[in-house]
C-alpha cells in the first residue's frame, strides 16, 4: 500500500519536484559561483571575509526554498483525495489513521530527494573553490537542516490539508486573520490594558514559532555553507 | 522658530501696508475703505495710484492666509507648553549609581529597576566620570509619548511600549557607554583615539572572531593561533606608523599586493590608477609597496583590525581591572594605548592580550551548534502534526 501511495503522490508533483530537486542542487553552486580567486591574485586564501560576505546574500534562498518544497507537497499530498472528496480512502481496507500515516510517509520518503540534491550540490559546491584559510565548509550540515525545515513544513502543511478544503481555509483564515488582525487589536488593547504595551502578542506568537520551542526553530538557525 | 518670525513679519508688514494703502484709497475716494468702493473712484486717481491700489489687492489673501498660519501656530506653542508644564508635575528625576535619570512619575519603578539591573551588572565599578556627572538620561519606555524636556546634556533612552525588555536593556547599557565614551575624548587620551567609538557598548564577540578570522593578515591568524605579540601588532598597540617597516610586519608581500587589488580602481584618483595597474598587472611587489605607503601617510589606515576589535580589548582591561580602572584609564591622556590598558587593567599587556584572545576564541561562532536541538525539536513537532492529520475527522467544521 506504501508503494502505491509513494507512486501516487509521486505522479502528483513529479513535474514540480524535478525543478525543486534542480533547484536544490543549483542553489549551493550558485551561492559560490564568483567566490573563486578573484582576478589579479593566485589565492583565494586572501579573501575569506569576501567568501563569508558573499554567501550571505544567498542565505534567505535556502529556508524559502526548503518551505516551499514542504508546502507543494503537503499540498499535493491530498490534491487527490480532495477532488474525488475522500471516497478512495473508505474505500480501501484500512483504517484512515492508517492512510494518513503511510500518506505522510510516502510524501516524507519524496522530501528526502531535494535534500540528497542539496547534499551533493553542497559537496560540489565546496570541491570547486578553495577555501582561504580559518574558513570551513558545512555541506553535511546544511543538508540535514534543509531536510529538517522541509520534513517539518510538509508536517504542518500536511496535517491542514488533512481534513476537507474547507477545514484547511478555516484553519488558515484563523491562523493568517491572528496575525494581521491581532496586531490591530493588541495595539487598540495597549490603549486600556498596560499587559498589552509591553507585550505584542503577535510578535510573540511569531517569535514562539520560530524562535522558541516553536515548530519552525529550525528555520530560524544558520544556514550557511561557508563560515568560521 | 525662523518660519513663525518670518510669517509674524509678513503679517505685519502687510498689515502696514495694507493700512497705508486704506489711507491712500480715503483721501480720492472720499472714505470707501472697501476695495471695490475704490475701484468705483478709480477714475479721479492716477493710473499710479490705481496701479498701486490694484497691487495692494492682491496682497489680501496673503494676509488672510499668513494670519490663520500664525494663530495655528500660536494655538500649537500654547498646547506645547501646556503639556510641556504637564509633563513637568508628572516626571520623576531618579538617581542610580553614578546616573540621573528623568522618567515620567508611572514608569519610575520600572525604569529604576532596569537601569540598576544594567548598573549593577555592566558598571557598577566605575567610580567617577565627568561625563556621567553632567548627563541627564530621559527613560521613557510606552507608546503614549511625555514631552520631556531638559535644557542641556541629555540622553534620550526611550522606547515603544512593545519593545523587548532585553533590548531595552541593551539599548541602556550602550547609552551609559557612549556617555562613558566621551570622557574618552573629551580629556584628549591616546587611548580614545585608537578607539575612536563606543567600547563599552554590548559586544558581539562573535561577530567580532568572525571580523579576525577573515582578515587577510598574518598577524590576525598569528594572533588567533596563540602569539599575544601578533595580537599586540594587529591591534596596532605597539605603533601608528605606516611605513613599510610595520606594512611587512602586518602583511605578507601577497597580502600587501592583495590589499592594493582590493583597493577598486573607481574609488581612487586618475592620478593613482597607473601606479595600481603597475602593482596589480605588473606583480612588482616594490611598486605595490610604495603605492600602500604614501597612502598610508596621507589617507588611508592599513592597520589590519577595525577600531570595534580594539574596543572590546579596551572593555576587558576595564572588566579586568576591577574598581577604579576606567579611572585609571583617564588619568594621562598622553599615555599611548597599550601603556593605558596596562594601568588600567592592572596586568602585563602580553596577560591582558592572552586573556583577551582566549575569550575571544571561545566565542568562536558554533554555526551548526543548534542543528541537534533544532533537527529534534522538527521531529517531534512532525509526530505532533502527523497525529493530528490522522485525527483530521474532528477538524471538519461541515
Amino acid at each position: 500500500m506504501y508503494r502505491s501511495m509513494l507512486f501516487l503522490h509521486w505522479k502528483q508533483i513529479r513535474h514540480a519536484l524535478v525543478l525543486m530537486i534542480m533547484a536544490s542542487f543549483g542553489l549551493p553552486l550558485l551561492a559560490v559561483g564568483g567566490l573563486g580567486t578573484p582576478p589579479g591574485l593566485e589565492s583565494a586564501s586572501l579573501e575569506a571575509y569576501r567568501f563569508v560576505a558573499g554567501f550571505q546574500t544567498w542565505l534567505a534562498a535556502f529556508p524559502a526554498l526548503a518551505a516551499l518544497t514542504g508546502t507543494a507537497l503537503a499540498l499535493s499530498a491530498w490534491n487527490w483525495d480532495h477532488q474525488v472528496n475522500h471516497v478512495y480512502a473508505l474505500s480501501l481496507p484500512m483504517t484512515r489513521w492508517e492512510y494518513t500515516l503511510q500518506k505522510m510517509l510516502a510524501g516524507m520518503t519524496l522530501a528526502l530527494l531535494p535534500a540528497a540534491a542539496m547534499w551533493v550540490g553542497a559537496h560540489l559546491a565546496t570541491a570547486s573553490i578553495s577555501l582561504p584559510v580559518g574558513l570551513q565548509a558545512y555541506p553535511n550540515e546544511l543538508a540535514v537542516r534543509f531536510l529538517a525545515a522541509i520534513v517539518v513544513s510538509y508536517a504542518a502543511l500536511f496535517a491542514m490539508a488533512a481534513g476537507t478544503v474547507k477545514t484547511t481555509l478555516a484553519v488558515a483564515g484563523v491562523i493568517f486573520g491572528f496575525i494581521f488582525f491581532g496586531a490591530v487589536a493588541n495595539d487598540v488593547l495597549a490603549g486600556y490594558y498596560a499587559y498589552f504595551e509591553r507585550v505584542h502578542v503577535v510578535a510573540a506568537f511569531i517569535e514562539w514559532i520560530v524562535e522558541g520551542p516553536g515548530p519552525f526553530g529550525v528555520f530560524a538557525g544558520s544556514w550557511t555553507l561557508i563560515d568560521v | 522658530m525662523c518660519r513663525r518670525s518670518a510669517l509674524g513679519l509678513v503679517a505685519v508688514t502687510v498689515a502696514l501696508f495694507g493700512a497705508a494703502g486704506v489711507e491712500a484709497r480715503q483721501a480720492p475716494s472720499g472714505g470707501a475703505a472697501t476695495p471695490q468702493a475704490s475701484s468705483v473712484g478709480a477714475s479721479t486717481m492716477t493710473p499710479e495710484q490705481a496701479r498701486l491700489l490694484e497691487k495692494l489687492d492682491s496682497l489680501r489673501p496673503l494676509v488672510a492666509e499668513a494670519q490663520v498660519a500664525l494663530d495655528v501656530r500660536i494655538a500649537r506653542d500654547l498646547e506645547a507648553t501646556r503639556r510641556a508644564a504637564a509633563a513637568a508635575a508628572r516626571v520623576d528625576t531618579l538617581g542610580v549609581g553614578l546616573l540621573t535619570v528623568v522618567t515620567p512619575t508611572g514608569q519610575a519603578d520600572i525604569a529604576r529597576a532596569l537601569i540598576t539591573e544594567v548598573w549593577n551588572e555592566h558598571f557598577a565599578l566605575i567610580e567617577r566620570s565627568p561625563t556621567l556627572a553632567e548627563s541627564i538620561f530621559v527613560f521613557e519606555w510606552s507608546d503614549a509619548r511625555v514631552p520631556i524636556h531638559v535644557e542641556s546634556n541629555a540622553r534620550p533612552v526611550q522606547f515603544r511600549g512593545s519593545t523587548q525588555r532585553p533590548r531595552v536593556k541593551s539599548a541602556i547599557r550602550n547609552a551609559i557607554g557612549a556617555a562613558l565614551a566621551h570622557d574618552l575624548r573629551r580629556a584628549g587620551t591616546q587611548v580614545g583615539l585608537w578607539v575612536s567609538g563606543n567600547p563599552l557598548q554590548e559586544p558581539n564577540l562573535e561577530a567580532i572572531y568572525r571580523v579576525v578570522a577573515t582578515r587577510r593578515s598574518q598577524v590576525t591568524r598569528a594572533c588567533l593561533a596563540g602569539d599575544v605579540s601578533a595580537c599586540a601588532s594587529a591591534l596596532s598597540l605597539g605603533t601608528r606608523r605606516q611605513d613599510l617597516a610595520q606594512l611587512s610586519e602586518w602583511y605578507t608581500p601577497e597580502e600587501r599586493r592583495a590589499l592594493v587589488v582590493a583597493w577598486r580602481p573607481e574609488l581612487m584618483s586618475r592620478f593613482d590608477r597607473p601606479e595600481r595597474t603597475r602593482c596589480v598587472e605588473g606583480r612588482d611587489h616594490a611598486v605595490c609597496d610604495e603605492f600602500l605607503t604614501s597612502f598610508g601617510s596621507m589617507r588611508r589606515d592599513w592597520s589590519p583590525l577595525p577600531p570595534s576589535v580594539r574596543e572590546t580589548l579596551l572593555a576587558y582591561a576595564v572588566e579586568r581591572g576591577g574598581p577604579g580602572a576606567w579611572e585609571r584609564l583617564l588619568e594621562d591622556p598622553d599615555m599611548e594605548p597599550g601603556q593605558a590598558l596596562e594601568h588600567a587593567s592592572g596586568s602585563t599587556l602580553p596577560e591582558l592580550l592572552a586573556g583577551w584572545r582566549a575569550r575571544l576564541v571561545e566565542h568562536r561562532p558554533e554555526t551548526f551548534e543548534d542543528l541537534a536541538p533544532s533537527t529534534g525539536l522538527s521531529l517531534v513537532w512532525t509526530i505532533l502534526f502527523a497525529a493530528l492529520a490522522m485525527r483530521s475527522t474532528r477538524w471538519r467544521f461541515g
